[in-house]
């Protein structure tokens, strides 16, 4: 975008300001009338003109401007009461709104938590919110709930494989999601590889994720933004839950400090295999020491300073533990990883009008691989660490704008793969640790405006940065990779800088109130990177930052969709087709171990391509009733093209899945009895796999075929499950589910290996391949409760 | 440690796992080269095609694998020198190569040499360099069980200049047929650049072997009373890279979670390693150290 059509963009925005008439402002925050939690999302409305309306933000807080005289608002939310008063303006109005929950229509929770209309009225599209207590509902793998697996089944939003918790979006890499927790990114959101996320779901609001037609005010990530906000804490009265499953306990407190001022919310979740795994292991000396653990701690704190001032405190930190000790042989092993996040916010209200958010953000993923055995010892460490500084406006000028504009700034510190060892007393220290730094931000400004009754639009434009500094040392090798000099840089010294606009746009045309056409354009940057070695997510995985070598990953996506709502929006449906266009991804070039890039500039080893994906996504989904669920489907194509791999020849992404269908049903019997199911069935993931062997110093070496040349067995399987609540009092309640993953046991293919039979000393042998499927049909129970 | 994670995994849900046959399709043959040319050396080409990896492997596949009658395998220096190379059956040792029928072109410390074969229509070359030789400080026994099986250790002082790669041989005289390289024996100056210090390596077995003294337990251990001719190599990167990524190769195989890795090959239109080795040799007879 030029810079004319910059100013133009902004004179436009202010112009538009300008010319609106004289208004009144009606504003506050919506909250659960129970908790006190707020509420994010609820609608709010002029029941006698629907143009007039806007929706509580993250925080609860919603503003309306309306022309002066008498207006019917109406406040709802999914779940709740609605609230209608009358409002007679003359004035600025400060309105505060507690929701009661709808008792009369418990039974008829919705899977989606949304306005009625939402999916046909906003201007977002690719973007799907997900309500918790729903998800408890559905069948979990071992009955732990987990909710990066729940939005694997909405259209576009792959699994990354058999029990994982990774997921791609609309052809896009595992790195290229941006996954939040109360504003702080996760680096690496699994649990023992990848069968759990990090995420508590006792701890979890709500969550929204979006796939494309990203508002400007989300940055560094080419696919998708994952926002999980965390519970605030109940305002009202203490209140205690808590879970028993196979392989984890939970707890979860919270309470107010100061009744409806501030509140407190700490969760806990540790697995306990390496508990029950004990008995098994008394009688074996040499494997004393020697087990597997993970656990979560969430906590936040959030107080009501003034009328106008809040702040919120929230804290996140996880680890898995591995350890594996053989005293008798003197061997031993720790491989500790995690991350840890904490977000201190501030909400500040200047005017009804002006809301804004100041948050200070941390965030680290760390990992750690320690063998000792008798003399020898070794460690190989990695990790990424932030510290952000972010500030937020929402400015609601008139009930035709709702701008957006902030900025953030984020320092970065990498870690890639390093390593050290020590035989006796000699240490074998890497010429020295190599860290990575560096300075990312932006700059956003954004406008959801309603141009007429049927016309409404998001504009938005994004400015991003990224300085790699110093301090950071660059080896300069030959044409024969022998390093010939060493660079060094101080600290803060810039290396290399680049910047991008990111323009965002989509729109949305309604048809009538029942129907409506929806497009959007975004572009995107993303500074920081991940390669992986194996497509997973594994806790080896590291991050790296761009460098004078490693560019920029840019993308560039055109979506465009139908919607539809049935019989008084108690159908939903949706047509999506989206076409994605990435550059300078990032790969480890052919024949990478990963010894190559410890202690080395580990960007040497990389190698940059394009990619490109394309398809198109059905999504039915009955919200209301006794039966509630969806229906996904999405097909696809996502290709890519690196010059130093595959000759250069185009091959399918890893993750290139041409079908992929997910159904979710539940059924509320009454009150106490839940039934849910789920379906899923995708397209088996493409693999490289061995074509030749050749013949070298007298043993046999393999030669790989075509990268991902070869496509394993489609995925398919059903799950159900039966909720039962066990007659509540006031002061108890109980929650019985009984889950099996995996109904038909489908053997679902997990990965292949080899089997030899013979050998080449007989002169004679035969190599084949086998798949190992890995669940079977599981059936799980977990007991729940909340006093 | 990727197979660590192969480890974990699979004794964590062993309980859960089945097998599955798989049909995986076969690729085209190629032409597979292991070349080299040591310091003082001539050059000597093994020379195969590959064969699909996940067939039915007999005798006469193995016998077939080799190329006899190439078109031509031709060998040349930056000096303007060329020779052809002819195949050669040493049905003592078991070899199958081509080597030139003269001295024309001996490997030089500091100098390249280019390879180029033609086997009906299909053509490939490759470069390689012998870098300069290093010689170990001092070569020693030590023993590790009893007092008579140990291993080999060595003591090497690494120039300041980083970028040295090394590659370790050992050879029993009268027990072993050629050098051999153990695990381990490619090894670069990363950690150790300009450093001085002690390592070691446990015997090296030949893959094919059917002596009775590579099957036991302590085959892997060299005995006192061995006389032991230590091979000391150096190499340019590439050729390195072929070596270590092998090693690579070997430690993933088979585990799901590594990256493919097709040893780096440095031959242009085939497969294989075309390498020069700067070489120093050193001969020690196993005795306990004083």
């Amino acid at each position: 975008m030029s810079r004319f059509s910059i100013t133009y963009f902004l004179l436009f925005l202010i112009s538009s300001i300008g010319f609106a008439q004289k208004n009144y402002t009606i504003s506050g925050y919506i909250t659960d009338g129970m908790t006190g939690e707020s509420v994010v999302g609820a609608v709010v409305y002029d029941q006698n003109n629907t143009a007039f309306g806007t929706s509580s933000n993250v925080y609860g807080f919603y503003s309306l401007s309306l022309p002066e005289g008498e207006h019917t608002i109406e406040f709802s939310f999914i779940g709740f009461k609605k609230e209608v008063k009358v409002f007679n303006l003359t004035e600025n109005v400060t309105y505060d709104v507690e929701l009661k929950t709808e008792t009369t229509q418990l039974q008829e929770v919705e899977i989606l938590s949304e306005a009625p209309d939402e999916n046909t009225q906003s201007t977002k599209m690719s973007t799907i919110e997900l309500e918790m207590e729903q998800m408890k509902t559905l069948p979990a793998l071992m009955g732990e709930v987990d909710v990066l697996k729940t939005i694997q089944l909405l259209p576009g939003v792959q699994s990354a494989g058999e029990g994982n918790s990774g997921f791609y979006v609309r052809g896009g890499g595992p790195d290229q999601n941006l996954i939040l927790l109360d504003e702080a990114t996760v680096y690496n959101a699994a649990h023992l590889f990848g069968f759990f996320s990090v995420f508590n779901a006792d701890a979890v609001r709500d969550i929204e994720i979006t796939k494309g037609g990203m508002p400007a005010r989300f940055g560094g990530r080419l696919s998708s933004v994952l926002e999980i906000n965390m519970k605030d804490g109940n305002m009202k009265e203490h209140q205690f839950e808590g879970g028993i499953g196979l392989i984890s306990s939970r707890f979860t407190a919270q309470g107010p400090i100061k009744v409806d001022t501030s509140s407190f919310i700490i969760s806990a979740r540790r697995t306990y295999i390496d508990v029950l795994m004990k008995p098994f292991l008394k009688n074996k000396p040499e494997l004393d020491g020697t087990g597997y653990y993970f656990y979560d701690l969430n906590a936040k704190f959030n107080h009501k300073i003034s009328k106008t001032d809040r702040l919120y405190l929230s804290t996140y930190f996880g680890r898995d533990v591995f350890g594996f000790k053989d005293p008798v042989a003197g061997f031993e092993i720790d491989i500790p990883w995690g991350n840890a996040t904490a977000s201190l916010r501030w909400n500040h209200l200047f005017s009804d009008k002006l809301f804004m958010n100041t948050s200070l953000i941390f965030s680290d993923y760390q990992f750690e691989f320690a063998a000792v055995e008798s003399e020898f010892e070794f460690r190989m460490f990695s990790g990424i660490r932030d510290y952000n500084v972010k500030v937020d406006f929402s400015y609601f000028p008139n009930n035709k704008h709702e701008i957006r504009f902030g900025t953030n700034n984020m320092y970065h510190i990498f870690k890639p793969n390093n390593a050290s060892a020590k035989v006796g007393e000699v240490e074998f220290q890497p010429e020295k640790t190599i860290l990575q730094h560096a300075l990312e931000g932006g700059l956003y400004v954004q406008d959801e405006i309603s141009f007429s009754q049927r016309l409404k639009g998001n504009v938005g434009l994004r400015y991003s940065w990224f300085n790699h500094i110093g301090p950071f040392q660059r080896f300069v090798k030959d044409d024969f990779d022998k390093i010939i000099d060493t660079l060094n840089y101080d600290s803060f010294e810039g290396l290399q800088f680049y910047q991008g606009l990111e323009p965002r746009l989509s729109m949305r045309y309604a048809i009538d109130e029942k129907k409506s056409i929806k497009g959007s354009y975004s572009q995107n940057y993303q500074y920081v990177h991940m390669a992986t070695l194996s497509g997973t997510s594994l806790p080896t995985d590291t991050w790296v930052s761009s460098t004078s070598l490693v560019r920029p990953q840019k993308a560039i996506q055109y979506a465009l969709g139908y919607f539809h709502n049935f019989k008084q929006n108690k159908f939903e449906t949706s047509v999506e087709l989206y076409y994605k266009d990435m550059e300078n991804m990032i790969e480890y070039e052919e024949g990478y171990v990963p010894e190559n890039g410890v202690n080395d500039n580990v960007d040497d080893y990389f190698v940059f391509g394009k990619g490109w994906s394309y398809g198109a996504e059905f999504f039915v989904k009955k919200r209301t009733g006794k039966f509630t669920g969806w229906i996904g489907y999405t097909i696809s194509k996502t290709e890519r093209r690196f010059k130093e791999i595959n000759n250069n020849e185009i091959f399918p992404a890893k993750y290139d899945r041409r079908h992929d269908l997910s159904v979710v049903g539940s059924y509320n019997f009454n009150k106490r009895w839940n039934l849910s199911g789920t379906f899923v069935y995708a397209t088996g993931n493409t693999m490289t796999v061995k074509v030749a062997q050749a013949f070298i110093e007298g043993s046999f070496q393999s030669i790989y075929g075509p990268r991902n040349g070869y496509r394993i067995i489609p995925y398919h399987r059903a799950d159900i499950s039966l909720t039962y609540k066990q007659k509540e009092t006031k002061k108890f309640r109980s929650i019985w589910n009984f889950s099996i993953y995996n109904v038909y046991n489908r053997r679902n293919p997990y990965f292949i290996y080899e089997t030899k039979e013979g050998s080449l000393e007989d002169l004679s042998y035969e190599t084949s391949a086998k798949m190992i499927s890995l669940f079977p049909i599981l059936p799980s129970i977990g007991w729940s409760f909340k006093f | 440690m990727k197979n660590l994670y192969l480890i974990l995994i699979i004794a964590f849900l062993s309980a859960c796992t089945t097998d599955v046959a798989l049909d995986i399709p076969e690729a085209a043959d190629m032409i597979v080269v292991e070349g080299k040319i040591e310091q003082g050396g001539l050059p000597r080409i093994v020379l195969t095609k590959s064969i699909p990896y996940y067939a039915q492997i007999d005798s006469s596949t193995l016998i077939n694998m080799f190329v006899t009658d190439a078109d031509y395998v031709r060998v040349t220096d930056d000096m303007g020198n060329s020779v052809d190379c002819f195949f050669k059956l040493d049905l003592q040792n078991f070899a199958a190569y081509y080597e030139p029928n003269d001295s024309t072109i001996l490997g030089q410390v500091g100098h390249h040499y280019g390879l180029e074969i033609k086997v009906d229509t299909q053509l490939a070359t490759a470069q390689t360099y012998i870098p300069e030789q290093i010689t170990l400080d001092s070569l020693w026994f030590e023993a590790e069980v009893g007092d008579s099986l140990g291993f080999l250790y060595g003591h090497l002082t690494d120039p300041d200049t980083i970028g040295n790669n090394y590659r370790f041989f050992a050879k029993r005289l009268n027990k072993d047929g050629k050098f051999i390289a153990p695990w381990g024996a490619p090894f670069d100056d990363k950690f150790i650049n300009g450093q001085s210090f002690d390592f070691f390596y446990y015997r090296g077995i030949d893959a094919n072997s059917l002596d009775p003294e590579d099957q036991d337990e302590n085959a892997y251990y060299y005995r006192k009373g061995d006389t032991v001719v230590v091979k000391f190599t150096t190499l340019d990167s590439e050729h390195y890279q072929f070596w270590k990524t092998a090693e690579g190769a070997e430690a993933s195989s088979g585990n799901p979670f590594a990256a493919p890795i097709t040893p780096r090959s440095n031959i242009e239109g085939g497969y294989g390693i075309w390498g020069g080795y700067g070489v120093s040799y050193d001969t020690l007879i196993c005795v306990e150290n004083e």
